[in-house]
């Protein structure tokens, strides 16, 4: 077999460029890992030494620890309630007029047009008028906002596949409405729901804005946590927390896609390269 | 007379389009009932409201002597079967079937001897556990058929359900259904456009045009004796010749160019009208060999078709117009070839009179 050598360099040409192209979308977050591993206090070159101590330093940090178990028990929550109330929201606009759908289909991705800053300057002058103090309460409810368009239009998405007749043929045999829904609607949307799970979670994981405004005294999530850690006391134990992060979205991302169809990729890939934006927001920060 | 499915005075409007209007019908059990008509003229309406995925806007659906009215699709124990088949793509065929049972709450021992004599009866046995998209349309078809039969539905609607299929498959799913209903003796009302299909399977059709029933009589009813010109001229192959009413007497009319057949309906001398009459109740001779027998016409042969057991003649008439004539090939002596002059004629109680008007076919 032989190729022609002008078409094989510029094939070779392609490749080459490809892999720069990955190399400096992932550069910061190398770099970021890189430095995890290094003896050095400070964050600069050459490598002094490769140590798994800012690990251990983190994970002994309680105040780290506690902020990564507040980002947690808002992020889950949001992950579960988001796709519950998107789910309802696609299913109950099927039913209503056109207008209605127009309205809402128009309305929802308005949100993410607006600027975090302002979304959450709304929020907590929102909450103040209605005499609410910051809490883990409020952070949750502006993240399952914050996420909440994203995750509609996923599962919008994946209703509008949704055939007519399989509800007539569920209660043609029989199928009690919860059935239905049990047993037709749930299976058909689970990638979405996966999908919008794994977004939501992401988004309030990775939130740092909403989260600044709406934390009450005493309850900082991690984003927050390691904002005040750069400016106060940085160490490399900000970047053995945030490879590890990194890590854990990399490998939520293969399994999903692993074991879900193109749809889930798709989301779970905007999913990675968010919290590969926090991230890099952080090792930015350091420099 | 009580069926076991019964529509009364039933109207249904989807906003300003009447979809039916004062449809009367009663399906007796065990009755393969065919819902006939092109499409728009309300068969599927017809079967949603018995389904209840419709609800009529005037009149009343019963099953088993007691309105539905008001009733869920789920509590009817009526089975259907799409056109699409609707099958459940994220479950394999095994669940599909079993989704009705489940529903009833079968114990799982139930379930599955169950499915698996539906999956005996439908040949699907061997694809248990394929996935759905996995098959071909004809075994999805199989497979909607005993998922809505599992569950031993008091009625069985059909609505176009081999519409999508070849017609070699088609023909094999007809006989297929055919002898389902004679196995199990359940009750089957169907919807289809195709009259050869109504005609050859059920014991009675429903004509339907414009949201209203037509006529509803056995196949050999509706062959035999159409109720209107649009019935003889949708069910079966008919020859209309056209012309004005001369005199009535009793059911004897006597038209233009004194054709002489029964009436079908009311008519009035002077009424434009037309004469039917079925291809195969046309004799045909040689000019030469015509005896005065009733209703000659002569013509001269423009086509002949041989399709084997029969053989077909357009004869273009003197008169004007075109008749076509339909013979077993054996019985023809020395038959008539394109081009000769013929005689064509029928007798008076073969051809049937209609008044005209109003007959198009949508």
């Amino acid at each position: 077999m032989t190729v022609p050598r002008s078409r094989r360099i510029s094939s070779l040409a392609a490749q080459l460029y490809l892999w720069l192209v990955i190399v400096f979308l992932f550069m910061p977050a190398i770099v970021l890992v890189a430095f995890s591993f290094n003896a050095s206090p400070f964050f600069n070159l050459p490598f002094t030494g490769l140590t798994f101590h800012w690990f251990s330093k983190a994970f002994h940090n309680t105040a780290m620890m506690s902020a990564l178990g507040n980002s947690l028990k808002v992020a889950i929550p949001t992950a579960i309630i988001a796709p519950a109330i998107a789910l309802a929201t696609a299913l109950g606009l099927r039913r209503a007029s056109r207008w209605a759908r127009r309205g809402v289909d128009a309305a929802v991705p308005l949100p993410l047009l607006v600027p975090g800053m302002i979304w959450s300057l709304a929020l907590l002058l929102g909450f103040t008028r209605l005499n609410v103090e910051p809490s883990i309460w409020t952070v949750l409810v502006g993240h399952v906002l914050l996420s909440l368009p994203i995750v509609i239009l996923l599962v919008t998405t994946r209703l509008s596949s949704f055939k007519h007749e399989w509800e007539e043929a569920a209660e043609s045999l029989g199928a009690s409405r919860a059935m239905f829904v049990r047993r037709v609607v749930v299976p058909h949307m689970a990638p979405a729901l996966i999908a919008g799970a794994l977004m939501a979670f992401t988004i309030s994981f990775s939130d740092f804005v909403i989260a600044f405004f709406l934390t009450g005294q005493g309850f900082t999530t991690l984003p927050i946590y390691i904002y005040s850690l750069i400016r106060f006391q940085a160490d490399p134990s900000i970047t053995a927390m945030a490879s590890m992060l990194f890590i854990f979205a990399l490998v939520l991302f293969l399994v999903v896609a692993k074991l879900q169809g193109r749809e889930v990729k798709a989301a779970a890939g905007r999913a990675a390269l968010a919290s590969v934006g926090a991230t890099n927001r952080a090792s930015e920060d350091e420099s | 007379m009580s069926g076991i499915v019964e529509l009364q005075a039933v109207e249904k409007a989807f906003g300003d389009v009447h979809a039916l209007r004062a449809l009367d019908l009663e399906v007796q059990e065990g009755e393969f009932v065919s819902l006939l008509g092109p499409s728009g003229c309300g068969k599927t309406t017809t079967l949603r409201l018995i389904a209840g995925f419709e609800t009529p806007t005037r009149g009343d659906v019963r099953i088993s002597g007691r309105s539905v009215l008001g009733q869920r699709a789920d509590k009817r124990g009526v089975g259907i079967v799409f056109q699409n088949y609707a099958l459940f793509p994220h479950m394999d065929v095994f669940e599909n079937v079993a989704f009705g049972l489940r529903a009833q709450g079968l114990r799982d021992e139930a379930v599955t001897a169950r499915v698996r004599e539906m999956l005996e009866l439908m040949s699907l046995a061997a694809l248990e556990r394929r996935r759905v998209h996995e098959l071909s349309g004809g075994q999805q078809q199989r497979v909607a058929l005993a998922r809505a039969l599992a569950t031993r539905p008091r009625v069985l609607l059909l609505d176009e359900p081999l519409g999508a299929l070849d017609k070699k498959l088609r023909e094999q799913m007809q006989t297929a259904l055919m002898d389902l209903h004679r196995t199990t003796g359940m009750t089957m009302i169907y919807v289809t456009h195709d009259q050869e299909e109504a005609l050859s399977m059920s014991n009675r059709v429903a004509v339907m045009r414009a949201g209203r029933l037509v006529q509803y009589d056995t196949p050999a009813g509706l062959y035999y004796d159409p109720a209107q010109l649009y019935v003889c001229r949708f069910v079966g192959r008919t020859n209309v010749l056209r012309g004005k009413v001369e005199r009535v007497a009793g059911d004897a009319v006597v038209a233009s160019g004194g054709l002489t057949a029964t009436a079908s309906e009311q008519l009035q001398p002077g009424m434009d009208c037309a004469v039917c009459v079925r291809p195969e109740r046309v004799r045909i001779v040689q000019e030469e060999r015509a005896n005065g027998a009733a209703n000659a016409l002569a013509g001269r042969v423009l086509e002949r078709v041989f399709f084997g057991q029969t053989t077909s003649y357009v004869v273009e008439l003197d008169r004007g117009g075109r008749v076509e004539v339909s013979a077993f090939s054996e019985s023809l002596e020395a038959g008539a070839a394109a081009g000769d002059r013929v005689v064509v004629s029928f007798a008076p109680e073969s051809g049937r009179v209609f008044a005209a008007g109003d007959e198009e076919l949508a």
